[in-house]
C-alpha cells in the first residue's frame, strides 16, 4: 500500500490516550481519522484470535479487515452495554463462522477427501531433532488440533483462554445460557485432547 | 454420573472462577476419582500449552479511509466469485453452440468427426458405382440384342413378325424404362441421403449416373428412331 503526501499522519499523540468509548464518539462527531486508533489497538489481537479460529494467513486478514469496515458503519447502533473490543470480536466470529461455512460447502462439493487429509500430516521425527523444532512441531499440531475443533467450541475456548474473558461475559456476547458455554468449554478441552492422541499415536 | 453433574464446577475450577463452596465439593470428589483427577491435570497442561503458543504478526497499517475504498460495491462485484464463475458459465456456453456452427460449415470436418467411418462410406460408394456399371452394361446389351434381332427380321423381309417384335419391344422398352428410371431414383435418394457429406466420390458417383441415365434414353431413342 502507498501513501499519498497530502495524507497527514493518522492520530495526534493525545488521542492515543483516549479510551475506546471517548474514541468512538470523537468518530461519531465527525473526527474519521479516529478510528485508526482503534484499528491499531485492535489490529493485533483481533488478528491473533482470526487466526486462531481460522487457521488460514489470507482469509483471516479479509476477516479483520471486514470487521473493521462493518464496525465502522454500524459505529452509530453500538449500544454501550459491552466493551467495544467484545462488539468487534463478535463481528469478527459471525464473519468467520459464515466463511467457514462457505468453505465447508465448497470442500464437500470439490474435495471431500481433504476433510481426511488435514490431521493426518505429521512431521517427520529425526532421532535427533533440535529442541526448537520440536517446539515448532508441537506448537503446529496443538494448532491443527485446535482448528478441528467445532467452531462454537471454538469460540469459546478461543475467547477464555486467549481473550481471558470471563463465563459469563461470553454468554452475554454469544447470547446463550451460562451452562452451554461451560458444557462447550469441556468439549472443546476435550476434542482437543483426543485430538492430541491421535496424532501422538501416528506419529509412533 | 457424578462426574458429569460436577462438570460444571470442573470447568468453573479450570479456569480459576469456581466460588469457595462449590471448591471444598469439587475437590472431595477429585480425591476419590482417579479418571477426574487425570483429566484435570491433562487439561491443565493443554491449557499451559496453548498459553505458550506464538502469536503471530501482522505489520500492516491499515487506515479506515484505505478499508472503505477497497470495500466499494462494485468492486466487491466485479471482482468478486461469482462474477468470476458467471464470465466462465458464458465463455463456456459460447463455445459449445458456436462449435457445432463451425462445424457445420466445414461438413467434411463435421462428418469425419461425428458421422460414419469415411473409408466404410468409401468402400460402399465403389461398390455402388460396380452395381450402376452394371446396370449400364445390361442396358447396352439389351439393346444391341434387340437390335440384332430386328436387323434379322428386317432381311428376312417378314414384315408380320416384325411388326410383332416392334410391339413387344416397344412395350417391354417401356416397362424397362420406368422400372429403370425408378431404380436410379431410389439409387440417387439413398446416395443424397446417406452420402452427403463424403466429398469427392459423390460426384463421380452423380456423374455416373447421369450418364447411365443418358445412354439408357439414347438407346430408347435409338430404337424408336431406327424403325
Amino acid at each position: 500500500m502507498s501513501y499519498t503526501l497530502d495524507m497527514k499522519p493518522v492520530a495526534e499523540p493525545y488521542v492515543r490516550r483516549l479510551s475506546d468509548e471517548e474514541l468512538i464518539d470523537s468518530v461519531l462527531e465527525g473526527n474519521v481519522r479516529d478510528f485508526d486508533v482503534l484499528i491499531e489497538r485492535w489490529q493485533q489481537p483481533l488478528y491473533n484470535f482470526v487466526y486462531r479460529f481460522m487457521s488460514s494467513e489470507e482469509e483471516s486478514r479479509d476477516v479483520c479487515q471486514d470487521a473493521f469496515v462493518s464496525a465502522y458503519k454500524n459505529l452509530a447502533k453500538f449500544k454501550r452495554q459491552s466493551k467495544f473490543s467484545s462488539w468487534l470480536f463478535k463481528i469478527a466470529i459471525n464473519r468467520s463462522n459464515t466463511l467457514l461455512r462457505k468453505r465447508k460447502r465448497w470442500r464437500m462439493f470439490f474435495d471431500p477427501m481433504s476433510e481426511h487429509a488435514q490431521y493426518t500430516d505429521s512431521v517427520a521425527g529425526e532421532a535427533n531433532v533440535e529442541m526448537s523444532a520440536e517446539r515448532e512441531q508441537i506448537y503446529s499440531r496443538m494448532r491443527r488440533a485446535i482448528a478441528q475443533l467445532p467452531p462454537e467450541q471454538k469460540t469459546v475456548l478461543l475467547l477464555k483462554e486467549y481473550e481471558g474473558m470471563k463465563f459469563h461475559e461470553i454468554s452475554e456476547m454469544l447470547e446463550c445460557p451460562l451452562s452451554t458455554v461451560k458444557s462447550r468449554m469441556y468439549y472443546a478441552l476435550d476434542g482437543l485432547r483426543k485430538a492430541l492422541k491421535l496424532v501422538e499415536v501416528k506419529n509412533r | 454420573m457424578k462426574c458429569e453433574q460436577l462438570r460444571e464446577l470442573f470447568i468453573a475450577d479450570l479456569c480459576g472462577e469456581i466460588q469457595e463452596e462449590d471448591a471444598s465439593r469439587l475437590r472431595a470428589h477429585l480425591a476419590e476419582c482417579e479418571e477426574c483427577s487425570r483429566e484435570q491435570k491433562e487439561f491443565r497442561a493443554m491449557l499451559g500449552l496453548m498459553k505458550q503458543l506464538p502469536q503471530r504478526q501482522w505489520d500492516e497499517k491499515l487506515r479506515i479511509r484505505d478499508l472503505l475504498r477497497r470495500d466499494q460495491r462494485w468492486r466487491t462485484v466485479v471482482f468478486s466469485k461469482a462474477a468470476l464463475w458467471f464470465l466462465a458459465l458464458t465463455a463456456f456456453i459460447t463455445v459449445m453452440t458456436m462449435l457445432p456452427l463451425h462445424w457445420e460449415v466445414n461438413a467434411q470436418q463435421f462428418s469425419v468427426r461425428w458421422g460414419k467411418n469415411p473409408s466404410d462410406t468409401m468402400d460402399e460408394l465403389r461398390k455402388l458405382q460396380v452395381q450402376l456399371a452394371g446396370i449400364e452394361k445390361q442396358n447396352q446389351q439389351f439393346y444391341q440384342i434387340s437390335d440384332v434381332r430386328m436387323k434379322q427380321l428386317v432381311e428376312q423381309k417378314n414384315i408380320e413378325q416384325q411388326q410383332k417384335y416392334w410391339e413387344t419391344m416397344k412395350m417391354f422398352t417401356n416397362y424397362l424404362q420406368l422400372q429403370r428410371q425408378a431404380d436410379l431414383q431410389k439409387l440417387q435418394h439413398e446416395i443424397a441421403t446417406t452420402y452427403d457429406r463424403t466429398g469427392n466420390e459423390v460426384e463421380k458417383t452423380n456423374a455416373l449416373l447421369e450418364s447411365v441415365l443418358r445412354t439408357s434414353a439414347e438407346g430408347d431413342a435409338t430404337i424408336y428412331d431406327g424403325h
